[in-house]
């Protein structure tokens, strides 16, 4: 069931000394429980495609579509919230937060209540591979991999459909790296999640069920 | 809007160290403030309270151009008596103090002392029984000299006839000299004369007691220019040939009048025209104050009124009370002395109620005044800054017909009756402005209740106020910046996370808001409260010190000056509370302000932005 489609989106932001077209023209659509890469080099345009998949900014021309329904028609906050979290290369963990109540906040936010968020949250670290010990640390006193599990923890807490992932084992050994795409992969096979990730690395791509190729703004299937 | 306001908090509690020195800091830079604010506040209600409870008013003299040295033989002790009198090439008028640049509260006035004629009530102690009893020393005699002779001399005389005047008899031997005469007549022992004499006090020598002439038989009347009317009789006329019709014929016709006027002086009640009580010297001071009733409305004074302020005493005396009816014929006009000095515990001004051409004056208008207020205080000791006895205020305006046939006596501005009212503190201004115009024989005399004084304790009050408020204002203003900057633009990360995770702007901003807020709110509103609190202490010591009027030290006054420091310690226990209030409005106002527009700047950029990575 297609769960995203871009239609005909372009994007493009005026810098102090030009205009820039980093994203062209592009068309494309993702399954449920589907497990995606989009690949390319630097500045191709990945992760601007990547923050307009997650209403993070609104394509300057062209459509996408949520279960159907124009993204510019929803209220993206709720988007964000209730559908489609996002993973990224720097983990962005409150850095104020214990990773259990990083976990909790979208939960909280939810209405969850607090007791029943934190029971959920310290399943979902439990889920990602983390020790109960991680629970109650703060993101400075934890490992890359580990923050990164956070990360996703927190992104599954949500409840969305859809996770969006922007180079998340960017900044990971390879050990790690691979923890993180078998964790992702399961996400999407086991639990039925969209997961697309934006990655240069092969390594990754290889791991997902389809890989699109972005260059100079423009996107291209490959698998 | 529960979990945002926690989570706002337990992530700035998170930093405890920078929450706790932002704290402290904003506690005393708060504390400063409003430390500042608090003397500020205080000396405004300060001044409020001096402006309402000072007056500072001019006395107005002008001094003598010359001093006439008066030499006066006595033959009684044989010795001359010297006196002394002041020269006035011309007297001026109020207009000198009207210049550019004088800004009048009151006046200037120069006020008149009138005297009416009221037969009918009590004025003077016991009915003027004191005055019959011997006080009032003028006799009006027939006399028969024992011998011939000038009367520049001691001349023993007999008492033929007693037409007024206590304690002296017919037959009785009395001594006559006319010392102020330069030129005196020669009186023969064979003839009779009728004499207007006083009983001399300083002119016992050995023989005892003498007369002299220098009664009310001679007219005082001046001209509304001030200068006396000549009399008709010419100068130092008091005594007449008594011939056999004398009585029956025209040459009588003055001493007649004299005798139809002797007991005037015994009903006459000084009234006093003002345009503000405040400009006499015993109300200013506090000597005369009103004791029930009110004064008169400034409608009053400036429309001229028939209203008027009486004595205690004279109520007492006469049954009168507020709101009573007084009928005053004004009868004469002085200009140039005070109630006060000429209307005393013992008797009236000694004035002549005969005009230049030797007839009694007649009433120029006769009105009747409401009384509005009663005053109490020392009156009668024949202090010309002090009250005249019994004296009435009326408003100066209230007095319509002209005066001018009437004036028993013209002078230049003294301080007794001529002053005005000038803004607080601008002595020095005035007496600028006055300088320029140049006019050296006119002397001016401030008085301020000791306002300069506590003017300059309340500019240093005001000066450390201003100083305080300064530093206060520029720490708060750097620690809100200091700390807004820390807990919210180095937080846009935290901000980007929540709007990534589904968080609206909305929210976003309470999550940064709140924790910040809450600090703010405590650390003004305990910073506030020390700083107000600590202020009204000291403004109170420091208030104690400069309340007390050292100017005049009657009762009075310092009864005035009892209840505006009761007054003024009740505004400071009433202070703190406001001022803390409103300096803690005003500080989480800038803070509101300050942290807002951080976090509007925080929103403004895209998440990605943010982070950094759209470029990818």
């Amino acid at each position: 069931m297609e769960i995203l489609r871009a239609e005909h989106v372009s994007y493009s932001y005026q810098t102090k000394y030009q205009k820039v077209e980093a994203v062209r023209d592009v068309s494309c659509s993702f399954e449920q429980g589907g497990f995606y890469a989009i690949v390319g080099e630097s500045g191709s345009g990945k992760s601007t495609f990547l923050s307009l998949l997650a209403g993070l900014d609104v394509p300057s021309e062209g459509t996408i579509y949520v279960q159907g329904q124009s993204l510019g028609d929803m209220d993206r906050d709720a988007y964000r919230l209730n559908q489609a979290s996002v993973v990224y290369q720097s983990f962005h963990l409150f850095p104020l937060l214990t990773a259990q109540e990083n976990v909790m906040l979208p939960m909280e936010f939810k209405k969850i209540s607090r007791k029943e968020a934190a029971r959920r949250a310290k399943q979902l670290l439990e889920r990602v591979g983390l020790e109960p010990r991680i629970c109650r640390q703060f993101p400075k006193m934890m490992s890359g991999g580990e923050q990164q599990r956070v990360a996703i923890a927190r992104a599954v807490a949500a409840g969305g459909e859809i996770i969006l992932a922007d180079e998340p084992t960017g900044n990971l050994d390879s050990e790690n790296e691979k923890k993180i795409v078998g964790l992702l992969k399961e996400l999407a096979h086991e639990d039925g999640y969209t997961v697309i990730v934006i990655t240069h690395n092969s390594n990754v791509a290889e791991e997902t069920d389809h890989v699109f190729r972005m260059k100079d703004g423009g996107l291209e299937q490959v698998r | 809007m529960g979990m945002i306001i926690k989570n706002s908090i337990r992530q700035l509690l998170r930093m405890k160290g920078r929450a706790v020195l932002f704290l402290m800091l904003l506690l005393l830079a708060s504390g400063l403030f409003s430390l500042g604010r608090g003397f500020q506040i205080m000396n405004q209600e300060k001044t409020e309270a001096y402006e309402s409870s000072f007056q500072t008013v001019g006395l107005v003299e002008q001094k003598a151009s010359a001093v006439e040295r008066i030499e006066v033989w006595n033959p009684a002790k044989g010795e001359y008596r010297i006196y002394p009198r002041n020269i006035f090439g011309s007297y001026h008028s109020l207009d000198v103090l009207n210049f550019e640049g004088a800004n009048y509260q009151s006046g200037p006035e120069k006020r008149v002392t009138y005297g009416a004629y009221r037969p009918d009530y009590e004025v003077y102690t016991n009915g003027g029984n004191d005055m019959k009893s011997g006080l009032r020393l003028g006799f009006v005699l027939e006399v028969t000299p024992l011998k011939d002779g000038v009367i520049d001399h001691t001349m023993e005389v007999r008492v033929e006839k007693v037409w007024k005047g206590y304690g002296i008899r017919e037959g009785d031997i009395i001594r006559v000299c006319d010392y102020y005469n330069p030129e005196p007549d020669t009186i023969y022992a064979d003839k009779r004369y009728v004499m207007d004499l006083y009983d001399g006090y300083d002119y016992q020598g050995e023989g005892g007691l003498q007369f002299h002439p220098g009664g009310t038989i001679q007219s005082m009347q001046t001209g509304a220019d001030g200068k006396k009317i000549p009399d008709e009789v010419g100068e130092d006329y008091f005594y007449e040939e008594v011939t056999a019709d004398f009585w029956e014929s025209e040459k009588s016709r003055r001493w007649r009048n004299l005798l139809k006027v002797w007991e005037y002086p015994e009903h006459m009640i000084p009234v006093t025209g003002t345009s503000d009580i405040g400009l006499m010297i015993p109300f200013y001071t506090g000597e005369a104050y009103l004791s029930s009733g009110r004064d008169f409305t400034e409608e009053e004074y400036e429309q001229g009124e028939k209203v008027c302020l009486i004595s205690e005493l004279f109520a007492r005396k006469n049954g009168l009370e507020i709101g009573d009816q007084v009928r005053l014929p004004l009868l004469v006009a002085d200009y140039r002395y005070s109630a006060g000095r000429n209307f005393s515990l013992y008797g009236s001004a000694g004035y002549s109620y005969l005009n230049a051409k030797g007839e009694p004056y007649e009433v120029f208008e006769d009105s009747q005044y409401t009384v509005t207020g009663i005053y109490g205080g020392i009156a009668g000791m024949l202090e010309e800054y002090g009250m005249g006895y019994q004296e009435i205020i009326i408003p100066s305006r209230s007095v319509r017909n002209s005066d001018e046939d009437n004036i028993v006596s013209a002078g230049p501005m003294r301080g007794s009756t001529t002053s005005f009212q000038i803004e607080n503190g601008t002595i020095e201004e005035y007496m600028a402005e006055w300088n320029r115009q140049g006019i050296d024989d006119v002397e001016i005399t401030f008085y301020d209740k000791g306002y300069t004084e506590l003017e300059a304790n309340i500019n240093n009050m005001k000066q450390i106020a201003r100083i305080l408020i300064a530093v206060g204002v520029i720490m708060v203003l750097m620690v809100l910046g200091y700390f807004s900057w820390i807990f919210i633009l180095r937080q846009r990360e935290r901000t980007a996370i929540e709007r990534s995770l589904g968080f609206g702007k909305r929210h976003s901003f309470g999550s940064l808001f709140c924790g910040i807020f809450l600090l703010m709110l405590l650390g003004s509103a305990v910073g506030c409260s020390a700083g107000s609190c600590l202020a009204g202490k000291l403004a109170g010591g420091l208030g104690q010190t400069v309340y007390y009027d050292t100017t005049f030290g009657n009762s009075q006054r310092t009864m005035q000056a009892e209840t505006m420091q009761e007054r003024t310690e009740e505004g400071v226990l009433e202070t703190p509370f406001l001022a803390a209030l409103q300096n803690a409005f005003l500080i989480l106002a800038a803070g509101a302000g300050i942290s807002g527009v951080g976090i509007v700047l925080n929103l403004r950029q895209e998440p990605m932005q943010m982070f950094g990575s759209r470029k990818e």
